[in-house]
């Protein structure tokens, strides 16, 4: 195991061609730059400005680092071993006597080599601001380890999409989904204001007194695993930890051999009972003070079942048998009404379908205000899927890593320097999910500084809409995308 | 030593090879000719590991081989017919990536042979990027050969190379067979192969329909000898009067010749050459023909047209 890390020559590979270009360290220093001056600008607005707003620069830098790092290493790996395919690399690294783990760890290790300079430039700031007093110093400890396993379980997820995968482009459209899932899923998931409760807790920035003030009996951070208290960042820790260790073992599996099943049925038994004893765990408390309605528990074990013998299924069987299994049980009617032959195509699209009608109930069950905006974006959004992952391609594949940090820099900078100079309030929040600060800030604004924010809807909608406009200029091309290039 | 034992690929409908049976010797050259999508890249693949054959064993000196054990791979220089390198390293870098992964002691020596040897010395720090096609040709040749591997397995290796580059290649490959090492080559430039190979297999549709030795494979396809004669007379009547002669089958004029079909032993050759002389037949040139491997192929393509 250590030999495949220390003396792995795929990892040296990947060092040595992604720190060559010193464009990348200017690259870094402009986007530094670009975040001392935001917090300028931020001390210039006309509200008063505490010294803890200082931590917002450090909040947004933080999650700047993290969006570059889940981002950038997710897309890095997943194009990574189908990449060498594409490529016509693989037969020569598959030929030597290295093994599928070491060509896996590798991969993972190499592709987040980006990640490790991003967080050395975090040093600074958080250097500064432990001598300002503003750093709780003592959550160091668990914000980097999370922060580091976030980026590689980010990555090995990636990998796992590249050995399922026969083509790049596929593997940018896997990027989108699980950024779109990712995106929504927190945005509208009943748990939002709590996910947002335990990046506070994670985060070094959160002061102890903000913690005991906002958190009510959250008053440490720490949650209630089976009714024991547990520190919050632990238990994550272990979860990437686990889930990493098993994704990369199905990964190892496929790298040689893409036909291949992920893991054996008794493997995938263990990982999902140890997965279940976590999620329930995790939500003990939930059930022990009986918040959970009876019909919200039985929703939540029938899909739960359903999504784990569907997974189960795509572990265990290999990509053959896994579409002749589908086929066999679905029979070939709904590729013919689809007009396409291809399960892997008929997949996708239930998926999607899945994905829109849940959407659309979570939406009108929960916030009903939003619903239509929602939907609207929901559109727009899977409009401009193809064109996005074909802009995404061209900017992380071939503009090389320095220019992709800028554009994602100054992409990521725009919000909160236009928030800045126009004396909107709060950078933090812009940055969590551009949906929620559609969706929850107006009230937020209302309520704290009375803002009347219905103008971030009409602007980001305005900006869906061009997209949308851009999608219908684009259509040919996307139709033809979709027809010959997405395998998912 | 390779050998392969009722080999069978199968894609879905397609079956890219068929029943393969083939032996190569140790310090054997042997060249595999066909046209494309006659199977022979997939014959190559799955020889060397990297494709799984639908039926049939693949054995290297004797030894199965188990794609899961890495020892294998550490005796086979493969170099496939499309690839690419990795454009982003220098090209000592990339030697040196595939050095460390098969752990070859003194890297940088050998790295410096393998440059010297491809004659790339002088671009030891450009970026692979930056080489030409040939350059990445013979850049590819070098990782090849850089971990010293017992069987080489080519796969059109001089696409690319200029004609010097070509004539180093195969007095490269000549000598490694020297060395006793085995090479399976193969290669669209017939005439190429054979200078270098000593057995040849001709694959067509999925099929080896000939192996062997060349010699062997000219008796097998050729039963008659061909003579060719150059004369000053007149060629009509001269092939006229071939044609009466006997164990002579056919006699036709082509390319200025006279071509003479002749079933007959090597002896009776002389005493042709002395009737037509006696005839009063003015002979230029007088010599058996001698089939390259580019009719072979057109022969064996016409019968399977046919």
């Amino acid at each position: 195991m250590f030999s495949d890390i220390f003396n792995n020559p795929e990892i040296l590979r990947n060092l040595r061609y992604r720190l060559r270009p010193k464009t990348i360290i200017l690259s870094i220093l402009i986007v530094n730059v670009l975040f001392i001056s935001i917090g300028i600008l931020a001390l210039l607005s006309k509200y008063t400005v505490r010294v803890e707003d200082w931590r917002n620069l450090f909040l947004v830098y933080a999650w700047f680092a993290i969006i570059i790092n889940f981002a950038y290493a997710v897309a890095l790996t997943t194009t990574s071993i189908v990449g060498e395919k594409d490529k016509k690399t693989y037969d020569y690294l598959f030929m030597t006597p290295l093994s599928d783990r070491a060509i896996a760890i590798g991969k993972l290790i190499g592709s987040t080599v980006n990640m490790w300079l991003i967080l050395a430039t975090m040093l600074p700031y958080l250097a500064i601001s432990g001598m300002l007093g503003l750093v709780d110093t003592t959550r160091l400890m668990l914000f980097f380890p999370v922060l580091i396993l976030g980026a590689l379980f980010s990555a090995s997820l990636g990998l796992l999409i590249s050995v399922s995968i026969n083509k790049m482009a596929s593997g940018f459209a896997g990027v989108f989904i699980l950024i779109i899932i990712g995106s929504f899923s927190v945005a509208l998931s009943q748990s939002y204001s709590e996910f947002i409760r335990c990046l506070g807790l994670l985060s070094p920035f959160t002061s102890l007194l903000d913690i005991q003030s906002r958190y009510h009996r959250y008053n440490k951070d720490i949650i209630s695993f089976f009714g024991i208290d547990i520190t919050a960042g632990w238990l994550t820790i272990f979860l990437f930890i686990w889930l990493t260790y098993w994704i990369m073992k199905a990964v190892s599996r496929r790298v040689r051999n893409l036909q291949g099943v992920f893991l054996t049925q008794i493997e995938t038994l263990i990982f999902f009972i140890v997965f279940e004893i976590f999620m329930v765990g995790c939500q003990w408390e939930y059930l022990h003070y009986n918040r959970y309605f009876n019909e919200s528990f039985a929703v939540y074990l029938i899909t739960n079942g359903v999504l784990l013998i569907i997974l189960s299924l795509g572990l265990t069987l290999s990509r053959e048998n896994y579409f002749s299994y589908i086929r066999n049980r679905l029979s070939n009617q709904p590729y013919k009404l689809l007009g396409k032959q291809n399960p892997a195509h008929f997949l996708f699209v239930l998926l999607a379908a899945i994905l829109i009608v849940g959407f659309i109930i979570m939406c009108s069950y929960q916030q009903p205000l939003i619903t239509w905006l929602s939907i609207w974006v929901l559109i727009a959004t899977v409009s401009v899927f193809y064109l996005l992952v074909q802009w995404l391609k061209t900017i992380l594949l071939y503009s090389g890593p320095a220019i992709s940090f800028v554009i994602f820099g100054v992409v990521l900078g725009i919000p909160p320097i236009v928030i800045a100079v126009f004396d909107l309030p709060d950078i933090f929040y812009a940055y969590l999910n551009p949906i929620a600060y559609i969706t929850e800030m107006r009230h937020f604004y209302k309520d704290m500084h009375g803002y009347s924010v219905w103008t971030h809807p009409i602007l980001i909608s305005g900006v869906l809409l061009v997209m949308l406009c851009l999608f219908i200029w684009r259509h040919d091309v996307i139709k033809k995308t979709v027809r010959h290039r997405m395998e998912l | 030593m390779i050998r392969l034992e009722s080999i069978r690929k199968e894609y879905d409908d397609l079956i890219a090879v068929k029943n393969l049976n083939l032996t190569i010797n140790k310090g054997d050259i042997f060249g595999l000719i066909g046209p494309n999508g006659a199977g022979k890249t997939t014959t190559m693949k799955i020889m060397v590991g990297l494709l799984e054959p639908t039926q049939g064993q693949v054995y290297l000196n004797d030894q199965p081989i188990n794609k899961d054990d890495a020892a294998f791979r550490k005796i086979i220089g493969y170099m496939p017919d499309f690839f690419s390198l990795y454009d982003e390293l220098k090209t000592w870098e990339y030697l040196d990536f595939f050095a460390r992964a098969y752990k070859i002691p003194n890297r940088q020596n050998r790295i410096d042979e393998m440059l010297n040897l491809t004659d790339l010395t002088g671009k030891r720090n450009d970026l692979v990027a930056n080489l030409s096609r040939g350059m990445k040709q013979r850049l590819a040749i070098g990782k090849t050969l850089l971990h010293d591997p017992e069987i080489l397995v080519l796969d059109e290796p001089a696409a690319g190379l200029d004609p010097t580059a070509r004539i180093q290649l195969r007095d490269i490959i000549k000598k490694l067979a020297a060395q006793g090492k085995t090479t399976f080559i193969s290669s669209h430039i017939l005439t190429e192969l054979s200078d270098i190979c000593n057995t040849i297999g001709i694959m067509q549709k999925a099929v080896m329909v000939e192996s062997g030795k060349i010699d062997d494979i000219i008796s097998r396809v050729y039963a008659k000898k061909v003579l060719r004669l150059d004369t000053l007379s007149d060629k009509s009547m001269a092939a006229a009067f071939v044609k009466t002669m006997e164990s002579v089958e056919d006699a036709f004029i082509k390319d200025n010749f006279i071509e003479i079909l002749f079933s007959g032993n090597r002896e009776q050759i002389p005493i042709l050459h002395k009737k037509l002389v006696g005839q009063g037949i003015e002979v230029v040139s007088f010599y058996e023909y001698r089939q390259n491997l580019e009719e072979i192929f057109m022969s064996l393509s016409v019968k399977e047209v046919s």
